[in-house]
């Protein structure tokens, strides 16, 4: 057939073409350049190795995080909460001029509940009451304080009649209550743990 | 190790075809090299996977023609392949090769590069055309039509005017 005749007389002439082409394989070199080539392969599959996992090691850590310190219990639902020295704003009423008392600041420190029971407790305790000092750093202006408290389905009002100052605060049940705090002139929000 | 005496002994057989195969698609003789031991290199690191492989021969050309179609070529870093370059052969010998690997290198830069690999691994490394296929990652029936073509064209080339049979005229 002529077209086997062509390939043939194809790969004679393509042989015959490269046949002065004078090679000698450099063996050894092409070993050496293999074997570095597969050093250069594995270094670089070890970095991208040590690169996940250090990304991995940093990422779920702060991931986790962010994740903790969304999920983290508010100051105020602390067991129970360590004595510090008042806000400067804090301080009116103390004969001490560095009082150290329980305090919880609100979310957003526009007020601050000072325990006096410590933490107060839900039913109150026979001995005990569950006074609140409510203190925000300026407060001109007139009308109560209202808080509305909640956790989970239960809901809670509960009035201080002249705002801001003392007050006896009781609740329904123990545990970690989330207080909306109302005043005039402002509002915040905490999270206030009753013991039982 | 067996394993790299296999492949050593891989090197001896293939380097040479490589290097010609190189040549025949387009590459100087020196960069024909360097395509070659890049191809070979690469085989080394893959040597596990190549070795079993069907076809370790088409594998190597597979990875010749893919280094040489990116246009990459493999630079050894100030390493010379031999100590000393070969000896050309001598004489007029010498000269009508050369004539004819121009030839031949003219008619085959005529076609176009797919034809052209086609040539070379069909005719000059004698695969099959399941073969070239597998190389050129292409199925079997377009090795068929650029076989084809490709032969068609070479065989109207005039710089091969005279060497392949089938340029003779068919009667009429």
């Amino acid at each position: 057939m002529i077209g086997d005749a062509r390939a043939d007389g194809l790969r004679a002439v393509l042989h015959a073409a490269v046949d002065d082409v004078s090679v000698v394989a450099p063996v050894e070199r092409i070993v050496a350049a293999g074997r570095r080539r597969a050093r250069r392969r594995r270094v670089a599959q070890v970095l991208v190795t040590v690169a996940v996992v250090v990304a991995v090691a940093v990422l779920v850590p702060v991931g986790l995080g962010i994740r903790r310190a969304e999920l983290a219990t508010p100051p105020g639902c602390a067991a129970v909460i360590a004595p510090a020295v008042l806000p400067a704003w804090a301080r009116a009423g103390f004969t001490d001029p560095e009082p150290v008392m329980p305090y919880v600041l609100s979310d957003h420190g526009r007020i601050a509940a000072i325990l006096f029971a410590n933490p107060p407790t839900a039913p109150p305790a026979p001995d005990r009451q569950n006074k609140i000092l409510w203190v925000v750093p300026e407060f001109g202006g007139t009308g109560p304080l209202t808080i509305t408290a909640t956790l989970g389905s239960t809901t809670a009002t509960r009035t201080v009649a002249d705002g801001p100052g003392p007050s006896i605060v009781d609740l329904p049940e123990p545990g970690c209550w989330e207080l909306r705090l109302e005043w005039a002139g402002g509002s915040d929000t905490m999270g206030l743990r009753y013991g039982p | 190790m067996a394993a790299d005496d296999d492949y050593r002994r891989f090197v001896a057989e293939r380097y040479g075809p490589l290097v010609r195969a190189a040549v025949l698609l387009g590459a100087a003789p020196a960069d024909a090299e360097d395509a070659a031991q890049d191809a070979l290199t690469r085989c080394y690191v893959s040597w596990a996977r190549v070795r079993g492989a069907d076809d370790p021969e088409a594998y190597a050309y597979r990875v010749l023609v893919n280094g040489l179609r990116r246009g990459w070529r493999r630079r050894w870093r100030g390493e010379v392949p031999h100590a000393e370059p070969p000896e050309p052969a001598a004489g007029a010998d010498h000269e009508g090769a050369s004539l004819q690997r121009t030839a031949v290198q003219a008619a085959l830069g005529r076609l176009r590069p797919d034809h052209r690999q086609v040539v070379v691994l069909r005719f000059f490394a004698d695969l099959s055309e399941s073969r070239t296929a597998a190389v050129l990652g292409v199925p079997a029936g377009t090795v068929k039509s650029r076989t084809s073509r490709a032969l068609a064209l070479l065989a109207a080339d005039p710089a091969l005017a005279g060497e392949l049979p089938a340029v003779r005229k068919e009667p009429s």
